[in-house]
């Protein structure tokens, strides 16, 4: 009995070949891409699967620098003016310096103080809505011209990672209207962490007052923080 | 000549050419796909697994980065110099 094969067996035997390996193919890619959907719900008894999502989340925790209600004295000083600032090394009570009468000697809660409430990095930078002319106003001759000033610094050590921007750290520097300052950013892993007890940034602030300059003054600071 | 044989030898070979390149262009398909796979599974998340390999941590990351803001503000009142 000859039990060789003919070509046309062998032919049909390689279609039929093609056929399962496409077919294969076509069911392989279909349950893949499927995904890996309920990967974490075969856990057997006593397994526990948690998820956590990480949350971008920044706040003021001291939202509010109140210098409260007060003027100049002009006669008390030869410049006509009333310095007065609160940063983390006045441990919550206003330096002030000229002829500042009345006004607070101290701000609820202290400075103004940024909190990272999140689960991840963040990269912090600070908008002023208007500058010194626009928030304080005055500086008429012989009156020196408004001065308003921020400083950032860690309000808890090592709550910005890689170090605070370099010429930025508790110095005070000229406010600019709207324009955005990163102050724990930047630089490839420089963020503000979110650990309890190094997770928190504050901000100085420095006002000069010229002895013309009056009325209710408020101005708004914007903290953005991006993950 | 067998006269079965119908098909001739040249056919039969260009069709295991054939099916060898179907072969190789699927198995391709299936590498890619499952790369493509894992890369949506784990490119978005962290998992941690315990010694019996379930899955018992996941932190799911941000598909894109997130901006979130905080107001505070500055006050005083000046009244008129003296």
């Amino acid at each position: 009995m000859n039990m060789e094969f003919s070509n046309k067996t062998l032919a049909w035997l390689v279609v039929a070949t093609i056929v399962v390996s496409l077919a294969g193919t076509l069911i392989s890619v279909n349950r893949i891409t499927q995904g890996a959907n309920g990967l974490i719900t075969f856990n057997t008894t006593g397994n526990a699967t948690v998820s956590i999502t990480t949350q971008t989340q920044l706040n003021f925790i001291v939202s509010a620098l109140n210098f409260g209600v007060g003027q100049v004295n002009a006669s008390v000083t030869t410049n006509y003016q009333c310095n007065m600032s609160l940063n983390k090394s006045n441990a919550g009570t206003f330096y002030r310096a000229g002829g500042c009468v009345n006004f607070s000697t101290t701000n609820a809660g202290g400075a103004l103080t940024l909190q990272n409430d999140g689960n991840t990095f963040l990269n912090v930078s600070l908008n002023f809505s208007t500058n010194a002319a626009g928030f304080i106003g005055g500086g008429g001759a012989p009156n020196p011209l408004p001065l308003f000033k921020f400083s950032v610094s860690e309000n808890e050590s090592g709550s910005c990672f890689g170090g605070m921007n370099a010429t930025m750290n508790n110095t005070y520097f000229d406010v600019v209207a709207n324009q955005w300052i990163p102050v724990c950013s930047g630089s490839p892993g420089n963020n503000l962490l979110y650990a309890d007890g190094s997770d928190s940034l504050t901000i100085g602030i420095f006002i000069g007052i010229p002895s013309d300059a009056q009325g209710n003054k408020n101005v708004t600071i914007t903290a953005m923080g991006t993950s | 000549m067998n006269q079965n044989n119908t098909i001739p030898n040249k056919a039969i070979a260009i069709l295991i050419i054939v099916a060898l390149l179907v072969t190789i262009i699927s198995t391709w398909v299936i590498l890619g796909a499952i790369k493509t796979s894992s890369e949506k599974q784990f490119a978005r998340t962290h998992t941690v697994t315990n010694s019996n390999g379930d899955v018992v941590l996941k932190v799911l990351a941000p598909t894109t980065p997130q901006n979130k803001v905080s107001t505070g503000q500055v006050l005083l009142k000046i009244n008129s110099n003296i």
